[in-house]
């Protein structure tokens, strides 16, 4: 009798803590993404909208009809992510772009504090859960890496020329290639989108680093047409490094 | 009533997997998960039940249903559409006609036309596993239409000597962008969510393809005769949706009985 009184206190006890223990963790996480709203509506609304379909007030002040409007995540097309094509980003991917901005398009949020930051990401991933359910592998980068020579460079042009980059960039990278020419290339919208002149790296969206430009080649830009290369450059790892020092040779200041 | 069913079904696995497989995953946890049960007496009666049922079974495997049929077009044929290419003519050739509405012989089969069943099934883990090629050729995707189911794979490949791009998408959301250089790998994906999948060229746009993916394997593409064939059927009421790239819906409300053998007759417009 006093065994099963002593046993059924235990138990109750262990319950309690138990559920305790469950929900301190649940606060924690609830409070995360409630954080992270209150600095959405601060600092992001304008742009990217109450219900994160990229339709804030400050979204419209070039044009509506000009690509890229502020993301609409209700969608889930992620840019600028280290995974494979049409996966979702993992919460670096958010934090990176976060911090360092997309030059020309988005300030950097490097002011608000590095928690503050994970918040926000948090609350981010609210508005498409359904992408955000399993957790993303990121694309290996080529491994080993080659640093920047003109030999290496000169290399990467072939690369270049056999991955027909020069369709949309162009032969001498500027954007002008004969498919972007005839103003055809569109992002998810709609909207019509040029490619990236290649000669300077300063205004890479994701990034104009050597390790940038490959994750950006390997994984391509969902929601636009850059592919994603990472079956095509697979096993490949010199040629790969090649081909981002040729892209890093474009660039006058190299 | 998914319980029931593999109860049902678990005694009798072989003619199920003779005739299509669609119980595997059933037997597989009844089997399972029976010998872990702490509650003898449960399991002794499960097992009984399981012996009576048994008596049942036989309506159980072959209670699956047959719907086979034609879809036809009747009418005139729309005329196919005059693209001019201005990307890589000399590979693609400088115009490309794109006749989408596909018919055949006097009665009018309709090929690729999809048709399947909506509807709550019976039972639930349907295995699928086999790939569907998405082949560029000729600066088209071959097949231009194609029916999958969730499990399955893509397979994205390239035999012309140009760059494609292919890209697929759900609504707006990218599922798979891909550069495909010539002789390049081609690139294999599972498909985790059933809806209507775009497929595009971003360099070549006039190239149009569509996937359409089903949670089930209720679905059935139809072949140069306008033939479509849905087996293993379980009872039930489902509306049968056939779709056509241009031509749309056409949709009919069916009460599958047992045991039967239902053939169809669909025409469009
Ligand atoms: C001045 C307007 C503006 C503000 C303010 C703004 N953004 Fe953006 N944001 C954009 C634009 C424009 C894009 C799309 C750029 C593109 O597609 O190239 C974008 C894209 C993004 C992306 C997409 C990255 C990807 O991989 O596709 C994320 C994430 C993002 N913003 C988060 C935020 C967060 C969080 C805030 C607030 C802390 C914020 N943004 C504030 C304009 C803004
Ligand atoms: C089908 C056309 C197409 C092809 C082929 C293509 N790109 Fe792109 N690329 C684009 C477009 C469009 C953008 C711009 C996306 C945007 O602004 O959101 C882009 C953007 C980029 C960027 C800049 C991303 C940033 O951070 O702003 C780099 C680097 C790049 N491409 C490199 C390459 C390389 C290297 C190749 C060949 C291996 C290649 N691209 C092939 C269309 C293409």
């Amino acid at each position: 009798m006093r065994v099963q009184t002593l046993m059924s206190y235990w138990l109750c006890l262990s319950i309690a803590g138990l559920i305790g223990h469950v929900s301190s963790w649940a606060a924690l996480a609830d409070s995360d993404i409630q954080l992270g709203q209150k600095i959405y509506e601060r600092s992001c609304v304008t742009c990217h909208g109450e219900f994160g379909k990229g339709d804030g007030p400050a979204a419209f002040y070039n044009s509506a009809y000009s690509a890229p409007r502020p993301r609409d995540f209700t969608v889930g097309n992620y840019k600028f992510r280290s995974t494979p094509s049409g996966e979702a980003p993992t919460d670096q991917d958010i934090f990176r772009v976060l911090t360092n901005g997309i030059p020309g398009y988005m300030p950097s949020f490097s002011g608000l504090s590095e928690e503050q930051r994970w918040q926000v990401t948090a609350y981010l991933k609210q508005f498409s859960p359904d992408l955000f359910r399993e957790s993303p592998t990121v694309v290996d980068l080529p491994d080993p890496f080659i640093p920047f020579s003109l030999k290496s460079a000169q290399q990467g042009r072939s690369v270049y020329l056999e991955m027909e980059c020069q369709a949309c960039h162009g032969l001498d990278g500027r954007g002008t290639g004969a498919t972007t020419l005839m103003n055809d290339l569109a992002d998810s919208r709609g909207l019509q989108i040029s490619s990236t002149d290649l000669t300077f790296p300063q205004s890479f969206k994701n990034g104009g680093t050597g390790q940038d430009i490959i994750r950006t080649v390997l994984t391509g830009l969902d929601g636009t047409p850059m592919p994603s290369y990472e079956a095509q450059l697979q096993g490949r790892s010199e040629d790969a490094w090649h081909l981002v020092n040729y892209v890093l040779s474009l660039s006058p200041t190299h | 009533m998914p319980g029931i069913w593999s109860i049902m079904c678990s005694p009798c696995p072989p003619p199920i997997n003779s005739v299509g497989d669609i119980n595997v995953g059933s037997i597989w946890k009844a089997t399972r998960y029976a010998p872990r049960t702490p509650f003898a007496p449960l399991v002794v009666l499960a097992g009984f039940l399981l012996v009576l049922l048994s008596g049942i079974c036989g309506w159980a495997e072959d209670g699956l249903s047959t719907i086979s049929g034609t879809v036809r077009f009747s009418g005139a044929v729309p005329p196919p559409t005059i693209v001019n290419v201005l990307k890589d003519p000399e590979h693609c050739g400088v115009q490309v006609a794109i006749q989408p509405v596909k018919v055949h012989g006097p009665a009018g089969a309709l090929e690729s036309a999809i048709v399947s069943l909506e509807g709550t099934f019976p039972m639930k883990n349907f295995p699928a596993n086999s790939d569907h090629p998405v082949v560029n050729a000729q600066c088209a995707f071959t097949p231009r239409v194609i029916g999958a189911q969730t499990g399955q794979d893509v397979e994205v490949r390239n035999q012309d000597p140009i760059l494609h791009n292919t890209h697929i998408k759900l609504g707006k959301r990218t599922f798979l962008n891909v550069a495909q250089v010539p002789n390049g790998r081609p690139i294999i994906k599972m498909l985790k969510q059933p809806g209507h999948y775009s497929i595009k060229c971003d360099k070549h746009t006039f190239m149009e393809g569509h996937l359409v993916v089903f949670n089930h394997p209720f679905f059935s593409i139809t072949d140069s005769s306008g033939n479509f064939h849905l087996a293993q059927v379980p009872p039930g009421t489902y509306q049968l949706q056939v779709w056509h790239e241009t031509l749309g819906y056409l949709t009919q409300n069916l009460n599958i009985v047992a045991q039967s053998d239902l053939r169809l007759d669909l025409v469009y417009p």
